[in-house]
């Protein structure tokens, strides 16, 4: 975290190391503790995954590291990878982290509205992580019925024999709820009320407007899913009937429930990730972004949209058919917005004088892989060929060409642009090339093959293929992908040793390396406490690059117009 | 000072209020006791609470007072909730039709 | 740490969202995410209703005249807690006192008649396992009663703060926001009350 920083104190900050470093409510602090926790329970994803690949290309062997695999514990680590990785990794890294960290610099803030609830948020969060942790040592192991948890296997302990872990999987997912429920409502008037002066909304960098959509989308799916949550614990605790189709309940009501929350919940894991795209692209292409409204009117367009798409979870579900078309139509409509916002990312490219930085870089590639998982979602948002996609690894190929794209490449395009500003120095550039065109690599060389296995028929969360005769051409396939896996994680290394390297021996970076326009690159690197010593005042929007006449080729949001004209006058 | 007097007037429409939720309250309980038939009974008393409910929200929430903006939060997730449960009615009220459970 | 006064300049540009307190805007979002909970409930409640030809004769068990009594008492307990805010708007702490006083009162008195129904019920067999009607009366209540312990919780607190030498805005302000949770969750027991008791 915060290593090697000399800042200059002002005078009412002189608290102690815990207050300053542990339980800080500076937003800057949170926002990096965030990010280091969801770090820590990537590990954890990740070695999930590794698990979940081995076994799937090696079946008969056992997974170096951790033991030979059976069907239950294969259930249970499909669990924990899925949970893991959306509620505890790309959440809290791309919200809680980049949220955090940005949002009150970029609206001009000194902080966010509420600090010490900001403070709180975290440390649920880390409660959270650490009950989810905990559920992993349970006495018949963590929950094993799927991030999903659909019911009755979830609701009903002798299907799964899992007793305790599933019990504390609820309440982790609980504690996190809570988390974001608390960041949110500080996003959310933050960002409405904390702006500087002249920061219209229409002002607002896009990363802000994300993250602003992401926490109302956030904040009114979730309601349904905690009420589901609690009829599960009480169905599994205290015999009630909620979910007990052998008392009167309906499986299909958790599913409904959940996935009301669940649809929207994708486009809060995905609004963030895309939002550093959009602010990456314009700097590295020199030109403003295109659309910048469009963007915007598309964004609040499909966080309102994800809220009535939610079916298209449950098409071969034996919900009522006639639910079908209305729910794959709306399907359909939201793939317009995104649509509208990848195609102003290629206009705001098109013919622009684009540098390759690593950020860069990763944002591109996040893009061109974005596009591809979008289209394979019209396949199944449509009913009549969903029926046959459905729980198959075509699935998992699309939400992984989704969600992946956005939060990895996203993320990592995050933290290489931003990463002079939060730690005052500069990660060393040809490694982060290395780290993208590596990991780009092997990323498409495990799903690929994967959405071929998913079509060639192969159901999901199967631990093995070889009790299928119509699956055994797949087997190779499936060992392309573990091998690009494997491939994955070691390309990982190089980034790892960058970070660290660079936290402490990097080149010290000036203010503004990358002459970008937004706030927080007004300000000197690392930051301090306040962040602005003088409140800025805001003249423009974000993207002016290149503007003629000009002696820079870009323009920060808080130059008087008084300077340009000088400037301007100059040439 | 005119502030005593606003908070005079405030506190009589307080009680004012009050008094209609208890009145509203006893009519609907009245209603439930008579022998009215069901469907008109139902529909009589959630009227009878949405009633009471929007009082609350209007003078006690002060949502009379507020910006747009507090409308469109307590609007928003009411036509989600509503939208939902009616688009659960298909599935949920129905299913059971086909003989499944109790 | 809502806005100050903005300062005029030609170029800043007022939004009128700026002047919703931030405290306020915080605590109507959390009541907005609030609503979905209780709503997810009761849209559960409502379809398996219809589903099951409705629950009449478990429902028949519920001592209706204890939730009308609970009724009025949480009316009352609205009413007592925008007198607080009004007392505090006057700047009248002793009556800022008393009414946040009678408010926690009235909440506990609330919770006491829950409890006893619940006993009353145990004691008659009739417990969350008892049934689909039972699984939803026993879950709805619960969770409403802790959101009720909460607010007790809350106003107690605030009640301590109106002891304390505070700012009159301050006050008014932390009351208006404990004041919004309260109402809210009498709000939600005006529609739990005829959904469990009168149906």
């Amino acid at each position: 975290m915060n290593i090697a920083i000399k800042p200059h104190e002002h005078e009412q900050h002189q608290l102690g190391f815990v207050r300053r470093y542990i339980f800080s409510t500076d937003h800057k602090v949170i926002g990096k503790q965030y990010m280091a926790l969801s770090a820590l329970m990537a590990i954890i994803g990740g070695f999930s995954a590794y698990i979940i690949r081995w076994q799937l290309a090696w079946p008969e062997s056992s997974v170096p590291g951790w033991g030979p695999i059976g069907p239950d514990q294969y259930n249970a680590i499909v669990t924990m990878h899925g949970t893991v990785m959306v509620f505890f990794v790309a959440m809290p890294f791309l919200l809680g982290g980049f949220g955090n960290f940005l949002i009150p610099l970029m609206v001009g803030a000194d902080d966010m509205a509420f600090p010490r609830l900001n403070a709180m948020s975290f440390w649920t969060q880390c409660v959270a992580s650490l009950v989810l942790i905990a559920s992993m040592f349970a006495p018949e192991g963590p929950a094993a019925a799927g991030w999903t948890a659909y019911v009755p296997l979830s609701d009903n302990p002798i299907y799964t024999g899992v007793y305790l872990g599933q019990d504390l999987w609820i309440l982790a997912s609980a504690l996190e709820f809570a988390s974001f429920l608390m960041g949110g409502v500080n996003f959310v008037t933050t960002a409405l009320n904390l702006r500087a002066s002249g920061m219209t909304l229409m002002r607002l960098p896009l990363f802000v407007w994300m993250e602003i959509t992401a926490a109302v989308v956030f904040l009114l799916s979730v309601g349904p899913l905690i009420a589901a949550a609690i009829m599960l614990l009480l169905d599994r605790r205290l015999g009630t009937s909620f979910f007990r189709p052998d008392k009167g309940g309906d499986p299909l009501l958790w599913e409904h429930l959940f996935w009301f929350f669940g649809h929207p919940e994708v486009y809060v894991v995905a609004l963030p990730g895309v939002g550093i795209m959009l602010e990456v692209m314009p700097v590295f292409a020199r030109k403003p972004i295109f659309g910048y409204k469009m963007i915007v009117y598309s964004t609040i367009a499909a966080g309102l949209l994800s809220f009535i798409v939610w079916a298209h979870h449950m098409f071969v579900s034996g919900m009522d058919p006639r639910l079908a078309t209305p729910f794959s139509i709306t399907t359909i409509m939201i793939s317009v917005p995104f649509a509208i916002i990848v195609f102003a990312m290629i206009a705001t490219l098109w013919r622009s004088s684009i540098r390759f930085s690593a950020a860069m870089l990763f944002a591109l590639g996040g893009l061109a892989s974005f596009i591809l998982g979008g289209v394979t979602g019209i396949f199944l948002g449509s009913q009549a060929s969903d029926i046959y996609m459905h729980g198959t690894y075509f699935v998992v190929a699309h939400f992984h060409y989704t969600m992946f794209p956005v939060t990895f490449f996203g993320g990592f395009a995050g933290l290489y642009f931003w990463f002079p500003k939060m730690f005052g120095r500069a990660m060393n550039e040809l490694w982060g090339k290395v780290h993208f065109w590596l990991s780009f690599l092997f990323f498409n060389g495990i799903f690929i093959p994967l959405f071929l296995v998913g079509i060639g028929g192969s159901p999901r969360r199967i631990y093995e293929l070889s009790s299928y005769d119509m699956l055994k051409p797949l087997q190779p396939l499936h060992v392309i992908a573990t091998v690009c896996a494997l491939g994955l994680f070691a390309a990982q290394i190089p980034f790892i040793v960058n970070l660290f390297y660079s936290m402490v021996r990097g080149k010290v970076a000036e203010k503004n390396p990358w002459h970008a326009n937004t706030l927080e690159w007004t300000l000197d690197s690392p930051l301090h406490h306040p962040n602005f010593p003088v409140p800025p005042r805001v003249y423009r929007d974000p993207y002016e690059y290149s503007v003629p006449n000009l002696s820079e080729d870009w323009l920060p949001q808080d130059q008087p117009p008084s300077l340009v004209e000088a400037a301007t006058a100059a040439r | 000072m005119n502030e005593t007097i606003d908070v005079r007037r405030e506190s009589s429409l307080y009680m004012l209020i009050w008094a209609w939720l208890v009145f509203l309250l006893i009519a609907g309980l009245v209603i439930f006791v008579l022998p009215v038939p069901r469907t008109a009974a139902v529909i009589l008393i959630f009227s009878l609470a949405a009633i009471k409910a929007v009082l609350v929200l209007r003078n006690y929430m002060h949502l009379k007072h507020e910006h747009l903006l507090i409308y469109l939060l307590v609007l928003t997730p009411a036509l989600l909730f509503l939208g939902m449960a009616i688009t659960l009615i298909p599935d949920i009220v129905y299913r059971h039709h086909l003989g499944l459970g109790g | 740490m809502a806005a100050g006064a903005q300062s005029v300049s030609a170029i800043a540009e007022t939004d009128h969202l700026r002047e919703i307190p931030a405290g306020k805007m915080a605590v109507w979002i959390f009541l907005a995410s609030e609503i979905l909970v209780f709503g997810g409930l009761i849209t559960g409640f409502v379809l398996y209703q219809f589903a099951h030809g409705g629950f009449a004769a478990d429902a028949a068990h519920v001592k209706w005249r204890f939730g009308a009594f609970n009724t009025l008492v949480l009316v009352t307990s609205s009413m007592t807690m925008i007198m607080a805010l009004a007392s505090a708007r006057a700047d009248d702490r002793r009556r800022v006192r008393t009414y946040l006083f009678l408010t926690i009162l009235l909440g506990c008195l609330f919770l006491g008649v829950k409890g006893f129904e619940y006993r009353g019920e145990f004691r008659e067999g009739f417990y969350p396992s008892s049934g689909m009607f039972w699984s939803f009366y026993f879950g709805m209540t619960g969770l409403h009663a802790m959101h009720m312990m909460g607010g007790i919780v809350i106003n107690l607190m605030l009640l301590i703060a109106a002891t304390r030498n505070v700012s009159s805005e301050f006050l008014q302000r932390r009351i208006e926001y404990g004041g919004l949770y309260w109402h809210f969750v009498d709000v939600v027991w005006i529609f739990l009350f005829p959904l469990l008791y009168l149906t």
